[in-house]
Parts: structure tokens; sequence; C-alpha cells
């Protein structure tokens, strides 16, 4: 016989011996006989030492995608959000510079205010406290600590400003980052 | 066998494989691999990576098929890994941590008993007569599939499942029916 002819011989009759079930009337001569008996026996402690499955245990590893996906619309939208507050803080931020003008002065009119006139050298010893009683004005002084005051609130705003934008970027890093490690 | 067909986006059909594959995927690493622990973690990895390639699954037949390919890579990966053929101590093979609701002691022991027996006996086969008498029997594969999985001759195959079947025989003739 063959050696392909063996292969084929052996090769049906492990099959017939590791058959799930064998046809009514199947008969098996000495050496499948002996297989299928040490095939029954693997079923049977196969069988026995079966645990029962935990399907949710299984599919343990699949579910954190899922509260990944959730995740990144969390953080999808936590941007979202930070990005409108943070263009509604612009918004705001031009909005005061109104009241803060004094009535009918351009701020470039009350910086040239605030330098004091030449001294005249060629007037009367008296000419020189007119010059100082005229550069003294009590409502350019407090016009100048308005807008000063006003100056400072700006600039807080856009230091809150710039701590939106520093967080909006951040969440946008992260969510960079997750969706090249793993995309939705 | 039941077959349930997956669809892409839904991770219901995943959830039926678990319900009626997972028996044969675990019980097919538990063989290989012989540690409950590690067991159960490669059938985990074994649904995420056959949920993961859902699309590829289409062209390759029948689901407990495409499962154990997995499970059977994973295996195979694992031991080669660990870099040496595992043989468990008795107390930690019993100690192994049951998958689901802990049974009464009657069962456990039963349990005990037949996983200690099991234990014993696949300790007696070579690992290729291990892996193709595991993968006819928790995948029904065919001896040609088997050889192709394997990597080596439809011969080599048969020859192991023969002498592996043989080993088992001779092992217990007692406990066969």
């Amino acid at each position: 016989m063959s050696e392909y002819q063996d292969d084929q011989r052996l090769r049906e009759m492990l099959e017939t011996a590791t058959a799930r079930q064998l046809p009514d009337g199947t008969l098996l001569d000495g050496e499948a006989s002996e297989l299928r008996e040490g095939w029954l026996a693997l079923d049977e402690m196969l069988t026995q030492a079966e645990e029962p499955i935990d399907a949710p245990r299984l599919l343990a590893s699949v579910r954190p995608m899922r509260r990944k996906r959730v995740a990144r619309m969390a953080a999808l939208a936590a941007g979202v959000l930070a990005a409108s507050l943070f263009g509604a803080l612009a918004l705001l931020r031009q909005q005061p510079l109104e009241p803060v003008e004094p009535s009918g002065q351009e701020p470039s009119r009350v910086a040239s205010r605030t330098t004091l006139p030449k001294p005249n050298v060629d007037a009367a010893p008296e000419a020189p406290a007119q010059a100082i009683d005229s550069a003294w004005d009590d409502s350019l002084d407090s016009r100048i600590v308005q807008v000063r005051e006003h100056l400072i609130r700006t600039r807080q705003g856009w230091t809150s400003d710039r701590q939106v934008y520093t967080i909006l970027r951040q969440r946008l890093d992260e969510f960079h980052q997750s969706l090249e490690q793993e995309p939705l | 066998m039941s077959d349930p067909q997956p669809q892409t986006d839904a991770p219901e059909p995943l959830a039926q494989w678990a319900h009626a594959h997972g028996r044969a995927v675990r019980g097919y690493i538990l063989g290989m691999v012989r540690r409950g622990d590690v067991a159960d973690d490669l059938a985990q990895e074994t649904f995420r990576r056959a949920w993961q390639a859902r699309q590829r699954y289409r062209e390759n037949g029948t689901a407990r098929a495409y499962l154990l390919r997995i499970a059977d890579r994973l295996a195979c990966d694992w031991l080669r890994r660990a870099g040496r053929e595992m043989t468990v101590p008795e107390p930690q093979w019993q100690q192994l941590e049951p998958v689901a609701v802990a049974p009464g002691p009657e069962e456990q022991l039963e349990r005990d008993e037949a996983r200690q027996r099991l234990a014993e006996a696949l300790e007696e086969l070579s690992p290729p007569q291990r892996r193709v008498l595991l993968l006819r029997y928790y995948g029904e594969f065919d001896f040609a599939t088997i050889a192709q999985m394997m990597g080596c001759p439809l011969n080599t195959a048969l020859s192991h499942c023969r002498r592996g079947l043989t080993a088992l025989r001779n092992l217990m003739p007692e406990d066969v029916p």
C-alpha cells in the first residue's frame, strides 16, 4: 500500500474515531475502536472539568472601548463648551471699554493732557506759578485713575481668557492623542 | 452548532458568540496553557480581537472556527513567550479561579477531581498532540485545516492525533464507558 493510501486510511480512521457522533451501525475495527475510546475519555474529562462560562466577563475587554467612546464624546462636548466660553469672554471684553472713556474725551487726548507744558524761561517770576496752576487738573487726574483701573481690569480679563484658552488647548491635545492611539 | 451571524455595528453578536462559544474558547485555551488566570485573560483577548477584526470573519466560515483560530494563535504566542512547556503543580491547578458563580462544595469537589484527572492526562501528551486533539475537539476542524494551522504536513498532524489518542486510551482504560 502506498504512503498516500496509508495517510488516507489513517485520516478516515481518525475522522471516524474523533467524530462527535457516529452514525448508527458504524463498526470500528481494533485500532479505530481503541482510538475512539481514547477520544471518548478525553471528551468525558473535558466535559466534567468544564466550568460555566461568564459571558460578560469574557467581553470585559470589549466594554472599555464603549466607555472610552463616551469619554471622548464628553471631552469633545467640554471642548466645544470651553470654546463657547472663550468666545463669550472675548465679546464681553470689548463691551466694558465704552463707559471707561471719560465723557467726551478720547484716550489720546487724555494722554496728551498728562504732559506738563514747557516752562517759559523768559516769562516774569509770576508766570511759572500760573503755568503750574494750569497743569493741575483734578477732573483730568480722576479720569486718568479711571482709565488706569479699567486697564487693570482689562488685563485681568486677558489673563483669564488665556487660562481658558490653555485649558481648551490641553483638552484638544488630549482628544487628539486619544484619537491617534485608538480611532473612533 | 449555533452560529449567529455578526453585524458590523452592534456588539450584540459578540455577546451571542460569548454565550455560544465561550466555553469552547476558554476550554481550548485552558487545555493549551493550563493556567486558569491566563486562560481567562486570553479568552477575553480572543473576543476583543474577534470584535476588532469582525469584518474578516465573513470570509472565514463558522464563528467557532474563527474564534478558535484567534484563540489558537494567542495560546501559541503565549506559550512561545513563556518559553517553556508549562507544568502546573497540582495545588495550583486545583486553585484555579472559577470563571463564574462559585458552585456548591460537592460540585466543586467533583470539578476539582475532574480537573485534576484532565491535568494529569494532558500532561502525558506532547504539546503538538494536545494541540491537534483540542483543535479537533473544540473546533471540529478537519485534519487538513489543523495541519495548516500548525504549519506541518497532514501526515504529521495525523500522527500526533493517533499517538495522542493512544496515550489517552492507555492512561485510563477503566474510565472508558
